[in-house]
């Protein structure tokens, strides 16, 4: 395999990987922000600058009966830092501060630095995330956007290659302004990862040291 | 010195990693067979569990791991996630390989035949009969099966720990697992599954895994509705 081939799967594993696990999270934040049009998202995105939240995850797969259950926190302090929590059926937490990215995991009753995270693949999300904290939709060179009656986001990979990973993200914004309900990201139509977020507390206080170090 | 040394060091090792004698011996349990063949789960599961393994630096790489187990039909299905839930990998194996998922690095073309025979020592009962049961030099009893491409030594501790080693046709080992088997709450009435799982790989892409169960549920039915 040659380097610049290379460097193409290592970026595309990049952008897939990363993509496939914060949509959800930096969606959520963009979402906090309640709007009707893109206009006004991109006003309301402006304001967050911290965002907290409990969410469950239901990983629905073709070869389970019934989807594999997660739980944890999110915790999102702009510009830059991003507490993303698993409590349970694997404790583990992933920091990313100041353009710095680590994850933890709990094996046994200690917590080890994971190294199977693509860890280029999160300094690539913090800079999407940038972008959709701001409400820059159109900005995302991997996604179009389209903002559909009902406060539902849709987010298309522009590309086929990436669409062979993810087929889509869909957000389902709640009614309560600055709430998402949901956030749903299709492998393809059979297999998708689906959250559900609640007790979601925008612009409160956060400890900054809980982006630097696991529990 | 060195010169005689080095190669004995090497012989060495090669003797703990060959296929030991496995002697016939009056004291063993009548129901030996029995014991070998309570290492593998004996239905169709479901299974999901944490996979650990070692990277340089002290450092640790764990994913997801899913199993559908059919002993009946012999079909695997396998998907492997990262902690995040994203599917990084899924194969069927029905005796022909399906890959139907793989993200780098998981494109390797030889990662998924490895993985499906990994799969196959550790949940399947090896086909037919062992050639013999007895004493290995351990002490513990054992049962030898012959597989297409080597052996297979099924070995039950005093403990309660199933070991499985692999060997091939020379009579090198090439895998070895360290089994606990537990009954997933909630499912009392359907036997064990593999809870603890320590998987080494030996030779020159030598690895180890550490699979904790996060769940396993019986499949209930042919549509696949588990409870």
């Amino acid at each position: 395999m040659g380097r610049p081939h290379g460097r193409r799967r290592d970026r595309m594993r990049s952008a897939v990987i990363g993509i496939g696990f914060m949509a959800g999270a930096a969606l959520l934040l963009i979402a906090a922000g309640w709007t009707s049009s893109w206009e006004s998202i991109h006003t309301a995105a402006r304001d967050i600058r911290t965002v907290q939240a409990a969410f469950t995850q239901e990983k629905h797969l073709q070869i389970l009966a019934q989807p594999l259950l997660s739980r944890g926190r999110l915790i999102f302090a702009a510009p830059d830092r991003l507490r993303w929590e698993y409590e349970a059926p694997l404790a583990s937490v992933l920091l990313m501060d100041e353009g710095r990215v680590q994850r933890f995991v709990k094996t046994g009753e200690t917590w080890t630095e994971d190294a199977s995270a693509a860890l280029p693949a999160m300094s690539f999300v913090m800079q999407e995330i940038g972008r959709w904290m701001n409400g820059r939709f159109d900005e995302n060179p991997d996604f179009e956007a389209r903002l559909e009656p009902g406060g539902r986001i849709v987010l298309s990979p522009r590309k086929e290659a990436l669409s062979k990973v993810i087929q889509k993200i869909v957000l389902q914004l709640a009614d309560t302004p600055g709430v998402i309900e949901s956030v749903t990201v299709y492998e393809d139509d059979r297999n998708f990862t689906r959250l559900h977020f609640t007790d979601v507390a925008v612009n409160q206080p956060v400890d900054p040291a809980l982006f630097k170090h696991h529990p | 010195m060195k010169r005689f040394l080095l190669p004995l060091l090497a012989l060495l090792i090669m003797a703990c990693h060959s296929l030991p004698p496995l002697v016939p011996a009056e004291q063993v349990p009548v129901d030996v067979r029995t014991d070998c063949e309570a290492a593998f789960p004996h239905r169709a599961w479901r299974m999901v569990h944490t996979i650990t393994t070692d990277l340089p630096g002290g450092r640790k790489g764990v994913m997801l791991g899913v199993v559908s187990l059919a002993p009946d039909t012999d079909t695997i299905e396998c998907a492997l996630l990262s902690i995040e839930g994203l599917r990084l990998f899924e194969a069927r194996d029905d005796g022909t390989i399906t890959i139907q998922r793989a993200l780098p690095p998981f494109d390797r073309p030889a990662l998924a035949e490895g993985m499906m025979q990994d799969i196959r020592m550790l949940f399947f009962p090896p086909g037919g009969k062992p050639i013999t049961t007895g004493i290995r030099p351990s002490g513990n009893p054992a049962c030898r099966y012959v597989l297409a491409d080597g052996f297979l030594d099924v070995i039950r501790t005093p403990e309660g720990i199933f070991i499985l080693e692999r060997y091939d046709r020379r009579q090198r080992m090439i895998r070895r697992a360290e089994i606990s088997a537990c009954r997933p709450p909630g499912v009392e009435d359907n036997g064990t599954v593999p809870c603890r799982i320590h998987l080494e790989a030996l030779g020159s892409n030598a690895y180890r895994l550490d699979l904790e169960l996060v769940e396993a549920r019986p499949v209930l039915d042919k549509q696949g509705s588990g409870p």
